[in-house]
């Protein structure tokens, strides 16, 4: 699918919407004064309200003139049919502000919906549209009060950044017991899933922007990922994969800059959560078949507990593009045969404070220098990357 | 002279040891049915209980946790004494199984009387209420906690 317009239009919500999400605000600020936990349905839920604002860029839909239009929210339904099955369907609710991707969000959207049967203590397989296992945050990737910032890191969870939050298919796991104080979990998953792309041009006789967008499919996915839980409480290692074909979308339809390719990624995790302190550090290895392309992407970030209540976070991260050879005709442009750039680099420092363990405050700044600016069309074969300045104030809550 | 010395080296000796079975007196006690056939568990095995990694008594009856709310002193403690970690790092715990689909946390009381309640109205719950509350004429047993 592939959706191209200069003047940009909403093309999701009905009159009725405004009144459905006001009825769901109310819902989720409601229940963790009063909680909802029956025997067999459970039903939880997280809301992220924020405001953000850039120094001139327009950024990760950040514009200059700010942006309340920025929240992410949830409601989780869990059926509990016996002891070793249930039914669980999460509802969602995202805006990114003034982002490309914005034309995508729809008011309500089906987040995931699985059925999940444990055959034992170690086996458990699940049949759905089902959260894809990778890496640390890839299945809380909008749970506000778990994050140490409002969003994850672009390298490697950006929206438009070859990831997907989602698989329709099924999942078995794998969890070990018995080699105490080692513990493994490994899951396989198969299916299909997508991936949303985006980017910005000029129109060649007006020199108007034009905004693209559009939603790559992964046919014949396959993946998996082992979690290997450490002799050190709080300390964890993590190695992912995924495999699969790549069509539709900008890039990757039959008419496309790339074409329909096979794909491979590969990542690599550290998670250490002790008392005082914390470090978390990813990285991610992209590469399509029979192109030049390689993507290399990853992030640190470390955080200090001054109490219980309050931390300071620090994060650095990069997304790197690496043309391994050059197309002629770029090859004319640059003057050279092989390119590599940094299409992000990003550092933030922000402090948490959590009121409680369900309701959180962040307060956040980053500096950005890359190609995500979203107002203006920036070729990275021809021109610098611009740098912005953003910040982000977001209150947390879930139940 | 020899009396005083004598005297001073058993309050040397006694003292550090009656602050320290003091400071070692828990502010709350492990209680279960009268029908669960345990009377004393480790604490390892209690916090696989409360985090649901372990799920069936050793005669295959099923267990059902049950905690007090944040904001109980006997929480903070049972988190600290039996999983070693904060309550917010065990709420954390919680977050990440239920927004992942995996589980959701045992059920929290506000008082001790819904905690005995609640173990009263399940076969092979398991809880924890203050030393002070009085279990006489209920069908709740304590149950001795060990260093495993």
């Amino acid at each position: 699918m592939i959706l191209h317009w200069s003047k940009k239009k909403s093309i999701t919500g009905n009159k009725a919407t405004p009144y459905l999400r006001s009825i769901i605000l109310l819902f989720v600020f409601y229940l963790p004064i009063t909680g909802v936990s029956q025997t067999k349905l459970n039903v939880h839920g997280y809301l992220t309200q924020a405001f953000a604002i850039s120094d001139g860029h327009q950024i990760l839909g950040i514009p200059s003139t700010g942006t309340s239009d920025y929240r992410t929210l949830a409601l989780q339904f869990r059926f509990d049919l016996d002891e070793a099955s249930n039914f669980v369907i999460q509802l969602s609710h995202k805006k990114t502000g003034k982002s490309p991707l914005a034309v995508l969000e729809k008011d309500i959207a089906l987040d995931w919906a699985f059925f999940q049967h444990k055959f034992s203590n170690q086996y458990s397989i699940k049949v759905g549209k089902i959260q894809i296992p990778f890496g640390i945050y890839n299945e809380v990737r909008d749970v506000g009060v778990l994050l140490p910032f409002y969003g994850l890191p672009y390298a490697p969870y950006g929206e438009g950044g070859y990831m997907s939050e989602t698989v329709d298919g099924l999942s078995i796991t794998f969890m070990s017991e018995d080699f105490n104080p080692w513990n493994f979990e490994f899951s396989i998953y198969a299916g299909h899933w997508s991936w949303s792309e985006w980017f910005n041009t000029k129109n060649v006789f007006s020199g108007a922007l034009e905004q693209q967008v559009g939603i790559a499919q992964i046919e014949k996915g396959v993946g998996g990922q082992l979690v290997l839980n450490t002799p050190v409480d709080g300390l964890r290692l993590i190695a992912a994969g995924q495999f699969g074909r790549v069509v539709d979308g900008l890039s990757f339809s039959e008419n496309g800059i790339l074409g329909p390719k096979n794909f491979y990624d590969g990542l690599l995790a550290i998670d250490a959560d002790f008392e005082k302190y914390f470090f978390r550090s990813e990285f991610l290895f992209l590469a399509l078949d029979k192109t030049d392309v390689q993507v290399n992407a990853g992030y640190a970030q470390a955080g200090y507990y001054f109490s219980e209540s309050f931390s300071l976070n620090i994060q650095g991260e990069m997304f790197r593009v690496n043309y391994l050879t050059l197309p002629p005709i770029l090859s004319k442009i640059t003057g050279k045969s092989s390119f590599s750039f940094d299409f992000d680099i990003d550092y933030a420092i922000g402090f948490k404070y959590n009121f409680s363990s369900n309701y959180t405050l962040k307060l956040e700044g980053h500096w950005n220098k890359g190609y995500l600016v979203e107002e203006i069309a920036l070729s990275p074969f021809q021109e610098k990357a611009a740098e912005t300045l953003y910040s982000i104030l977001s209150l947390s809550t879930s139940f | 002279m020899k009396r005083l010395v004598i005297s001073l080296l058993v309050i040397i000796i006694i003292l550090p040891a009656v602050f320290t079975i003091a400071k070692n007196k828990k502010g709350y006690k492990v209680v279960t049915g009268t029908s669960t056939n345990t009377k004393s568990i480790g604490k390892d095995e209690l916090s696989r209980i409360f985090l649901k990694k372990k799920h069936k008594w050793g005669d295959g009856v099923r267990i059902f946790p049950v905690d007090l709310v944040e904001s109980r002193k006997e929480r903070t403690e049972f988190s600290k004494d039996i999983h070693n970690k904060k309550v917010s790092s065990i709420k954390a715990y919680w977050q990440k199984q239920i927004f992942t689909g995996r589980g959701v946390p045992p059920p929290e009381k506000v008082t001790d009387s819904e905690v005995l309640d609640y173990i009263q109205q399940h076969e092979g719950a398991i809880g924890y209420v203050s030393n002070s509350t009085s279990i006489e004429n209920l069908k709740i047993k304590v149950i001795t906690v060990t260093d495993d």
